[in-house]
């Protein structure tokens, strides 16, 4: 079974990403830009360096005390009046979404890796809801029925040629507009698609979003964010739902800023245009001090706490993963990633992807391939900003397949040679 | 001295045999006579990184057992090597990985660069007009920071030009960052793993750091790399030459006073 999975996903990885001119220049333009603004946000904002050390001190205490941390959080969010959902598994957080949400609903999204995990819209869609991502990157990808390539920018191996004619297609039949759109400009697409989502945000009967960080002791979650998208499809809708890891939870609101703060500084800006912070329903005291819910914002606020797997992720050694901000500086510093784009993994991607996708998506088994790819070298370490050692949970992942089984051949014959030496020379 | 070469075998496995050859060469012209070893040359460590942590100790043993009788038998002074891993994982003065776990290889373990560092006084070198970019291996300088000792034997080749492998857009002084730390690895290890990749890997890697630079060759200080580099060139088609740290030294190297 390991060489199959193996074969195949030798076969997409090559085919799709290696052999693809189109992901290798697009990465190349991505990866230039990326370490260009980086440089400066941290060259502007030099104490961000030192801030991340504090910050994965406060990672490596948050996920210690994941467990009380899950329950503050929950207390926190139920005394702001909004709702507080613990799910242990996918499947659990996906019933909680079919009786939350229902169906013939019209849905707006933003840009979640977690709800990428438990395959959200897909599932919302077979209810019979319409759902629209709605970060540009998302919506992109939504439209060319692939999955985001990179965890910031999902449609990073799309060049503005493929954009221009997928946008053309679709805001035809949609009758935004009548021409097809120009490969070059840009700003004429980016216009095309905010004109097509602006009904959608204030027609929409539920929101949904992810977070950056979520403050156990007032409850709040941080959405970083530059298109605006979040801020509505959070701020329209009278409904909000939120999904949220178990390892974004940090002790206190003060932690969360910096959390925040270090990931979008790697994530290469010097300040994002939004940091959204959603603490419950909207709300008004304002006629005779009576607090009323509901006002402009939405009336109702669901917070889905997504285990997941996390719980066994930390237990069975690998808690550093669990620190990852996903500021994406490892994809982008990564030599493999750079010609594969995120065939470099299965939800999640490049190294630190191995892992998650082990214990969060996929499995052991399917992850197995993905640890073999990365080559160790070690620059992920080097420029993550919290020093997150990839390489050695990609050896001990690499040791947990063996135990199981799920070695590719390849590798499994050349130890087998080496096994033979040993025995033969002892 | 008597040296051992250790990688004899795993070079002509990669495809890269000229390693071997440079070595003896470079050895010859200092003076020395070689021992080649032909054996399984991965490193006991290395075995671990590919997922068998249960077969470092047996490879350990039987490594030094073998070493040991090579090493009395041909009266051997000392190991030396143009791959990171084994003396990453033997070297006794860095106190390598195997080091730690208590095995001792009855002589000195040198890796091709500190070895010529240690001779560097007597090393005669003539005219090497070429531009290169210097790959630090991903083991040797990254992890271990054996990174001034190359450098500094290549720093007496006259008329060669050594750049550096880097992006100066990752450069933020409170970082502190250093080539070696930011140099991308052209994926040598895919060899082992999914050697589909491999060509793909390299090939960019040197697209976008080499090629700008407009260098004459890429040249690294690891065995692994170099390989990995070589299919690179070829892949790519690329109007530069992908060499090993031993052969660009073999090429200036004279002799030794
Ligand atoms: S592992 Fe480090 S560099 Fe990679 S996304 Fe996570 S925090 Fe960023």
């Amino acid at each position: 079974m390991i060489d199959e999975v193996y074969r195949e996903y030798v076969n997409r990885i090559v085919e799709y990403g290696a052999k693809s001119e189109k992901v290798r220049i697009a990465l190349s333009r991505a990866i230039k830009a990326f370490e260009n603004n980086r440089r400066n946000a941290l060259s502007m904002f030099p104490h961000s360096i030192e801030l991340a050390k504090e910050v994965r001190k406060i990672k490596e205490y948050s996920i210690e005390h994941m467990d009380e941390l899950i329950k503050k959080a929950c207390e926190s969010i139920e005394r702001n009046h909004g709702h507080c959902y613990y799910a242990k598994s996918k499947e659990e957080a996906l019933e909680i979404f079919k009786k939350l949400v229902g169906s013939g609903k019209l849905i707006v999204k933003s840009k979640s890796l977690t709800s990428e995990e438990i395959d959200l819209r897909g599932f919302l869609e077979e209810l019979g809801n319409e759902v629209y991502e709605t970060d540009l990157g998302e919506f992109i990808v939504q439209l060319m029925g692939t999955r985001p390539t990179h965890i910031l920018a999902p449609a990073i191996n799309v060049p503005r040629e493929d954009v221009a004619k997928l946008l053309s297609k679709f805001m035809k039949e949609h009758g935004i507009i009548t021409e097809d759109l120009d490969e070059r400009d840009i700003p004429k697409m980016v216009e095309t698609v905010r004109k097509f989502l602006r009904d959608k945000f204030f027609n929409a009967d539920i929101g949904i979003n992810g977070a950056n960080a979520l403050a156990a002791d007032t409850g709040t979650m941080f959405i970083i964010e530059n298109e605006g998208n979040a801020r509505l499809s959070i701020g329209a809708p009278p409904v909000q739902i939120a999904i949220v890891g178990v390892e974004k939870i940090v002790p206190t609101i003060e932690d969360a800023f910096k959390v925040t703060e270090v990931t979008w500084r790697y994530a290469n800006y010097t300040v994002p245009a939004y940091v959204n912070l959603i603490s419950g329903p909207s709300k008004t005291g304002d006629i005779e001090k009576v607090i009323t819910y509901g006002a402009h914002g939405p009336k109702e606020l669901h917070v889905i706490l997504l285990d997941n797997g996390r719980t066994r992720m930390r237990d069975s050694g690998y808690q550093e993963a669990l620190y990852c901000l996903r500021c994406g500086t490892c994809l982008y510093e990564c030599p493999v990633y750079a010609v594969t784009a995120g065939y470099f993994g299965q939800q999640y991607m490049g190294g630190i992807g191995a892992i998650w996708d082990a214990f969060t998506t996929v499995g052991l088994e399917k992850a197995s391939p993905i640890a073999y790819t990365c080559v160790r070298c070690g620059k992920c370490k080097v420029m993550c900003p919290l020093n997150i050692d990839i390489p050695a949970m990609i050896s001990k992942l690499r040791n947990d397949a063996r135990k199981e089984g799920y070695v590719p051949k390849i590798v499994r014959d050349f130890a087998k040679e080496i096994e033979e030496f040993a025995k033969e020379v002892q | 001295m008597r040296i051992l070469l250790y990688g004899w075998d795993t070079s002509p496995r990669l495809g890269v045999p000229e390693i071997c050859d440079a070595s003896v060469s470079i050895i010859k012209k200092m003076g020395h006579e070689y021992v080649p070893h032909k054996s399984k040359v991965i490193c006991a460590e290395a075995i671990g990184f590919l997922g068998y942590d249960n077969l470092v100790d047996p490879l350990a043993k039987a490594t030094l057992k073998e070493v040991e009788e090579v090493v009395s038998k041909e009266d051997v002074d000392l190991i030396l090597t143009s791959y990171a891993a084994p003396y990453a994982a033997w070297s006794k003065e860095r106190n390598g990985f195997l080091v730690q776990r208590g095995y001792e290889l009855p002589v000195p373990i040198e890796h091709m660069a500190t070895f010529l560092y240690k001779n560097l006084d007597k090393l005669k070198f003539k005219e090497l007009p070429m531009r290169i970019l210097l790959h630090d291996g991903c083991t040797l300088g990254r992890k271990m920071g054996v990174v001034e000792e190359p450098r500094k034997v290549l720093a007496k080749i006259p008329k060669l030009e050594v750049l550096n492998f880097d992006h100066p857009e990752l450069y933020v002084k409170e970082r502190n960052l250093k080539p070696w730390d930011i140099s991308a690895c052209p994926g040598g290890w895919l060899d082992f793993t999914l050697p589909e990749l491999m060509p793909y890997v390299a090939s960019n890697v040197i697209r976008e750091y080499a090629l700008p630079r407009e260098v004459d060759a890429v040249v690294s200080t690891c065995g692994n790399g170099y390989h990995a580099f070589k299919a690179g060139v070829k892949h790519g088609k690329f109007p530069i030459k992908a060499m090993a740290y031993a052969n660009l030294v073999d090429m200036a190297l004279e002799g030794v006073e």
